[in-house]
């Protein structure tokens, strides 16, 4: 068997088999959801069926038993009780083990669910045996819709082709208009209308939805609806001939049959030897092209399906793309350098297109963020589950896009502050109730954009931050001296200090000293911040300010002595010049605004002798500002972002680094990093 | 040979047709079928399907008088069956328009 293809299948199963997971908990909270029910059936089918083509016998047969007992539930219209979806939820981790690692499944475990599966059943299901019954999808129905307006339409206000459009957007339409009503022009009375419309139309929406086009001409206009035999002009897939199309209708199939063995064009033969009605050879004409239309839109269905790709591909195009900016920058600098204006244009000219493909790139990378909030649908049930706890799981913003690699990089760090609000946030119930809170807590996953971040937060509505608890721990621990008053925000930074826990127990969840300075070293590796906040009973909020992309930024050239920087150009709110004062502020205004300043010089120590005059770069980190003395603004700059590794944890306000034109390298800055050494800095000063 | 041009103009909804049938009259009258009328769609803007209407009745008129309708600029959604929502040259019945009159080409239009 192919390799690729086996993979594909198993990439194939693995989206079944998360989908299932899905339509299970919607059917937790839904027993009667007839179309959860469907889908959780077909995902298993479509598992069943791939698994036995593709070797995969053991998962095969598997498959078809819990679909066996999902079926009885189904045919029997009965909702799905907590026990089934336990098993099948069960079942579902079963399969993903048999297809990823069929030597890491457990035969006990496999016996087990069966014989739950098959009480569930109520009878015996026969292993691997017997296809399982066609689902009654929602098919297409082909109506032939007539529609002649009344002779006052027009008068009336009424746009026959504005409905016909609205009919149309329904499915896959023919429509043919009978002008035969129509006089010589010399009769024609403008306002009156003489057309009537004749309209096939494949559509999986009901007779209704088309009645509903006409709701405003039911009663004045001739309006007919029918639902149509499609056999009557296909077979199957199939457009059927001509000759078959009448044959359906008015005349034999016999002597179709003979006329055909005839060498003369069809249209003839039915006409001058069958006595076929022009009328009827005009219909059957037109639902052959009807039947055509129908054909080809679901051929070009299935041809604008998306294609895979492996994630190293498109890994392999980004760092080529990478290259090609970098190498484009170099063009752009020794072609400006040698003042050849033709060179110029066309060097213009591919840096568009650079900058395009690197746009394009960039955004075959993406996913939405569900991909990830939803792994969590699961994790949070089942921990609810263990605590004994009531708690739902909320998502907001799941559209939101990342970069794959991103969001791969973040389950960890999130699955890890889930289970921190399931284990230690969220009350048990009668705790909650106790509090005056509902019974079941809420867990909130959420994100969006904000600037060149995404802001993910993991919110619940548990018992907050003990801070008088995770002071004294502190002071244990030696974090902070005994006598010290930190604010509350410094308390809640100490949480996120290695093996630092305030857990009196340790769980199998959490409490064992290991979280959330991995999840803080996770994010940080991101070139992102974690911050949280909670106040005692109310909850906690864990959020995350994530870069939107690892690899590629548009940036802002800067200078300052001999040191190049860039500045995320997302970042950049707006810049200005000014003579350099001898003794600078620590506060700027710009109109009504006081904004932090910093001069890089300060920041990062930079050489030689600063110029008269200052120009200042004014940053956004999300709801706050900040402005940056530079020597010189260079402009923007598109640069491909070089990790710069540990020495990153080192050198505060550096996310990376970039390869400039001329082989330099420029230092990008972290802006958040910075706004928040600046904050400290000034919280420091103050005390 | 003298020719009869008659433009629509760019508003071509059920309030303009009388007016436009008034000309189209005229200029069949005038070419006693000796000579093509012409009915240049190129400068309509907006139009629905009471124009498509009163083209078909433009041209069995011609036909009924034995003279030549010419149609230009009947493009996009300018289109007869455009205008009715219809496939293009799907007509039940009888023939379609452009086999009745005549459909101009890039020639004509100049």
């Amino acid at each position: 068997m192919n390799d690729r293809l086996v993979e594909t299948f198993l990439d194939e199963a693995r989206e079944l088999l998360d989908g299932l997971e899905d339509h299970l908990l919607d059917l937790e909270k839904n027993p009667e959801d007839a179309d959860a029910l469907n889908a959780a059936f077909r995902a298993l089918h479509s598992i069943k069926g791939s698994a036995s083509m593709f070797g995969f016998d053991d998962a095969g047969a598997f498959a078809h038993e819990v679909e066996a007992a999902l079926d009885h539930f189904r045919t029997a219209h009965l909702p799905v009780t907590p026990e089934l979806s336990d098993a099948v939820l069960r079942s579902r981790d079963y399969l993903r083990v048999l297809l990823s690692n069929p030597d890491a499944v457990e035969d006990d475990e496999r016996e087990d669910l069966l014989g739950i599966l098959v009480s569930l059943s109520g009878k015996k299901v026969a292993p691997g045996g017997g296809a399982a019954a066609e689902l009654p999808e929602r098919r297409d129905t082909t109506y032939r819709v007539t529609y002649k307006p009344s002779a006052d339409s027009y008068r009336r206000g009424v746009r026959p082709e504005t409905l016909l459009s609205e009919l149309r957007a329904l499915g896959k339409s023919s429509v043919r208009c009978s002008r035969e009503a129509v006089p010589r022009l010399a009769d024609l009375e403008p306002d009156t209308s003489y057309l009537a419309w004749d309209v096939l139309l494949t559509t999986d929406k009901p007779q209704s939805a088309i009645r509903d086009v006409f709701i405003f001409e039911e009663g004045s206009s001739d309006i007919h609806v029918s639902a149509m035999d499609a056999a009557e002009f296909m077979d199957g897939e199939e457009v059927k001939r001509l000759g078959e199309i009448l044959a359906e209708t008015v005349l034999p199939a016999a002597s179709i049959q003979e006329a055909l063995s005839k060498q003369r064009p069809i249209g003839e033969i039915l006409v001058s030897d069958l006595n076929a009605p022009p009328d009827a050879v005009e219909d059957a004409l037109f639902k052959q092209r009807h039947a055509r239309t129908v054909v080809q839109n679901n051929r070009d269905e299935v041809e604008r399906k998306t294609i895979r790709i492996r994630s190293e591909k498109l890994d392999a195009l980004l760092n080529l793309v990478g290259e090609l900016v970098t190498v484009q920058a170099q063009l752009s600098q020794a072609v400006r350098d040698s003042g050849d204006r033709h060179l110029h244009g066309i060097t213009d000219y591919v840096k568009r297109l650079a900058s395009e493909l690197r746009a394009t790139s960039m955004e075959l990378r993406l996913i939405p963020v569900d991909t990830l909030f939803g792994k969590f649908k699961r994790l949070v049930r089942d921990l609810g589950k263990n605590l004994g706890k009531d708690i739902e799981l909320m998502v907001d913003g799941g559209e939101t896009e990342m970069d794959k690699s991103v969001i791969d990089a973040l389950t960890d760090p999130l699955m890890h502050l889930v289970r921190n609000s399931a284990d230690h946030g969220i009350e048990k119930p009668e705790e909650r109730e106790k509090r005056g809170k509902p019974r079941t807590g809420v867990i909130k996953l959420s994100a969006l954009h904000v600037g060149a971040f995404v802001r993910i937060s993991v919110a619940d509505d548990g018992g907050g931050l003990d801070r008088e608890r995770i002071l004294r721990k502190a002071v244990e621990r030696g974090l902070v001296a005994a006598d010290a008053r930190p604010s509350d925000e410094e308390i809640d930074q100490f949480i996120f200090a290695p093996g630092f826990s305030t857990a009196e127990s340790v769980s199998n969840l959490s409490g064992r000293g290991v979280g959330l300075d991995v999840v803080k070293t996770a994010i940080d590796q991101l070139g992102g911040t974690l911050n949280v906040h909670g106040d005692t009973g109310k909850g906690t909020e864990f959020t995350l300010d994530i870069p939107l992309t690892l690899a590629i930024i548009d940036g802002f050239l800067v200078r300052s002595g001999r040191r190049m920087f860039v500045i995320p150009l997302a970042s950049v709110d707006s810049c200005f010049e000014r003579a350099r004062p001898e003794d600078p502020e620590r506060l700027i205004t710009r109109g009504d605004e006081f904004i932090p300043y910093a001069s890089s010089r300060v920041l990062f120590g930079s050489d030689g002798d600063a110029p008269e005059r200052e120009e200042i770069v004014i940053v956004s980190v999300f709801d706050s500002k900040l402005a940056i003395g530079f020597d010189q603004v260079l402009g923007g700059y598109q640069t491909v972002i070089k990790p710069i590794g540990e020495v990153a944890r080192y050198a505060i306000g550096v996310s990376g680094a970039a390869i400039l034109a001329d082989g330099g390298i420029a230092l990008i800055l972290d802006v958040a990093a910075l706004a928040k050494k600046l904050k400290d800095t000034s919280v420091k000063s103050q005390k | 040979m003298r020719k009869f041009v008659v433009k629509a103009p760019a508003e071509c909804r059920v309030d303009a047709a009388a007016g436009l049938k008034t000309e189209l009259l005229a200029a069949l009258d005038q070419a006693e079928g000796k000579a093509p009328v012409t009915l240049d769609l190129s400068g309509v803007e907006r139009a629905d399907s009471s124009l498509a209407q009163l083209v078909l009745a433009f041209m069995k008129e011609a036909e009924a008088r034995g003279a030549e309708a010419v149609l230009v600029g009947d493009t996009g959604f300018r289109s007869v069956p455009s205008l009715l929502g219809c496939d293009q040259g799907v007509f039940a019945g009888a023939k379609a328009p452009a086999a009745t009159g005549k459909r101009a080409g890039k020639e004509a239009a100049k």
